[in-house]
């Protein structure tokens, strides 16, 4: 079905957004604001004009997304926190025009009768553009076509066909972070009730909000999991209405799987894994209690409906529909990810995977996390992943620190702990399960991790803090 | 419990979150009142403050329920739950 079907389907029918507040947003309220919406948009935009989004979130963002999908026009998710200067680097290198919250005083006077006309697009055009902050520091918009969403709303459909119009979803996810797409994509194609949060990375928020609005199914990332768990705050919610959980955005600790078996097996609870450049998700995996011999490393599954991977020296590599076009106004690195096997386009993920006999995917490490460490190759993730199979170990972040002297680089280790432990003995048990190399030169000790805007722990940012 | 050994007991509870407190921003000279409250303390973000319930409840071996977290707003309401847990 179309993107457009979708969403005249869902506005017709039953639309159930919950504001902040948790209180429903009246359909009628919803009709003629998003008529207004559009009316506004029709009148002072054209197809080859991009929207930038810098708004607060609520749902009248939601709205705004839903009118622009609608109409044809492209649109940039952008988010109110980030720096002014981001948002002009954005505008500079994309062309769009941003719209802020003082756009509503205007739409406000727009007229709410019910606009027929469209605008023409293909299925080909760009349905938005999500800027990732690239590794040099430089924000790339990747470019994802209509027809792209549109496999992937059918995939969500079919894929969980557990979760119905019953359903309550909790919507943690910034709409610059492209897993926003997937609480989006279950209220069109299941038309469940959507409870818009406002979480901003407040992991209380987020447990009184699954605890009072007796949530049904969540899609995040897995740090918010391992905050809630190891703190032993989940447990205080009640999750008895609990059915899916997606986790996705970076590697799926084994803790939380441990935590779910034992505690709330009746939870659907999946390891989806992809690159924006896949339009969200491009492989993703059920886990199956009764297996026993699963392994510390989850699974990120299969290929997603309508998506062709391979791996290539290791790197997993995509093909298919839900690739995205490219990054705007940027050939030389459109070119670097995108190459042509047997006559079809695929984009090379950077992530470093294999393939068990039952053809389920696992990654091992990032193909940049490979580094040289005194002549060594070492991959920070795999070390990672071994210091955290030590029981008063809660969390580690290994980074390398250059060092300008002797043109070389060594590796800092930091981690959370369960319980006091002098660094002398953590070093010796590091050297029990680890290569000599790949213990780290220093091991610091932290309360918590810095994040980036996606969840994840920012690597970068403890680099940064790191002063030798 | 007699009134006095009660306002004893209660003095010992505050010395004792005043430590914790202490403990978990890294402020050696921190002093505790009933109004102090996360706006006060710059370090005292929502990771901190998660890591303040783990720690209180590890220190004086209570348990807060969800709803007694969220209605606590200032040191003040924290003293009187940890009272009413532990007098």
């Amino acid at each position: 079905m179309k993107i457009r079907k979708y969403i005249t389907s869902l506005l017709n029918e039953n639309i159930k957004l919950y504001d902040d507040n948790g209180v429903l947003v009246d359909k009628e309220h919803i009709t003629q604001e998003y008529r207004k919406i559009k009316n506004y948009l029709f009148d002072n935009f054209d197809v080859d004009k991009i929207v930038g989004l810098y708004l607060t979130k609520d749902y009248k963002y939601l709205l705004m997304i839903f009118a622009c999908m609608d109409l044809g026009l492209t649109y940039i998710p952008l988010r109110t926190k980030w720096p002014k200067d981001r948002i002009l680097q954005i505008e500079k290198i994309s062309g769009c025009i941003t719209l802020d919250d003082t756009i509503w005083k205007t739409i406000e006077n727009y007229s709410s009768s019910d606009l027929k006309e469209l605008f023409d697009v293909s299925a080909t055009n760009p349905l938005y553009i999500m800027f990732t902050s690239g590794t040099t520091g430089e924000p790339k918009g990747v470019i994802i076509k209509r027809e792209s969403y549109e496999n992937f709303l059918l995939w969500l459909d079919s894929y969980f066909d557990e979760i119905d119009s019953n359903d309550k979803m909790l919507f943690t996810t910034d709409f610059t972070f492209d897993i926003s797409l997937v609480d989006i994509g279950l209220l069109l194609v299941k038309q469940l009730s959507l409870y818009i949060s406002d979480f901003d990375n407040d992991i209380f928020q987020l447990l009184y909000e699954l605890d009072k609005y007796k949530i049904t199914v969540h899609s995040t990332v897995p740090y918010n999991y391992t905050m809630m768990i190891n703190s032993n705050m989940l447990q205080k919610v009640d999750l008895s209405s609990f059915k899916v959980l997606i986790l996705a955005g970076s590697r799926f600790p084994y803790n939380i799987y441990k935590y779910f078996e034992e505690n709330l097996s009746y939870v659907n609870l999946y390891n989806a894994y992809g690159p924006t450049e896949g339009t969200i998700y491009v492989t993703a995996h059920k886990m199956d209690y009764t297996n026993d011999e699963i392994d510390k490393n989850i699974s990120i599954g299969k290929p997603v409906k309508n998506c062709k991977v391979k791996i290539i020296d290791d790197e997993l590599c995509v093909s298919g529909i839900q690739i995205m076009k490219g990054y705007i106004r940027d050939k030389v690195k459109t070119d670097e990810v995108l190459v042509k096997v047997d006559g079809e386009i695929y984009y090379k993920t950077g992530d470093l995977v294999f393939k068990d006999e039952n053809e389920n995917y696992f990654v091992v490490g990032r193909k940049d996390d490979t580094v040289k460490v005194a002549g060594f190759r070492v991959n920070l993730l795999d070390i990672d992943a071994y210091i955290q199979s030590i029981d008063y170990i809660k969390d580690s972040a290994t980074i390398v620190v250059e060092n300008e002297l002797n043109d070389d680089a060594f590796l800092v280790t930091y981690l959370i702990l369960n319980e006091l432990k002098e660094i002398k003995d953590i070093r010796e048990n590091l050297k029990k399960i680890l290569l000599n190399y790949q213990v780290a030169k220093k091991i610091i000790v932290i309360d918590a991790f810095p994040l980036n805007n996606s969840g994840k722990v920012d690597r970068k940012a403890l680099k940064n803090s790191y002063k030798g | 419990m007699s009134t006095l050994e009660k306002e004893k007991e209660k003095e010992k509870i505050k010395i004792k979150v005043q430590a914790v407190l202490r403990e978990v921003f890294e402020k050696k000279d921190l002093e505790i009142h009933d109004e102090l409250n996360a706006e006060d303390i710059e370090e005292w973000d929502s990771f901190a403050h998660l890591n303040l319930i783990m720690t209180l409840e590890q220190k004086f071996s209570v348990n807060f329920a969800l709803g007694e977290l969220q209605d606590m707003k200032n040191i003040g309401d924290l003293l009187c739950l940890l009272e009413d847990k532990l007098l």
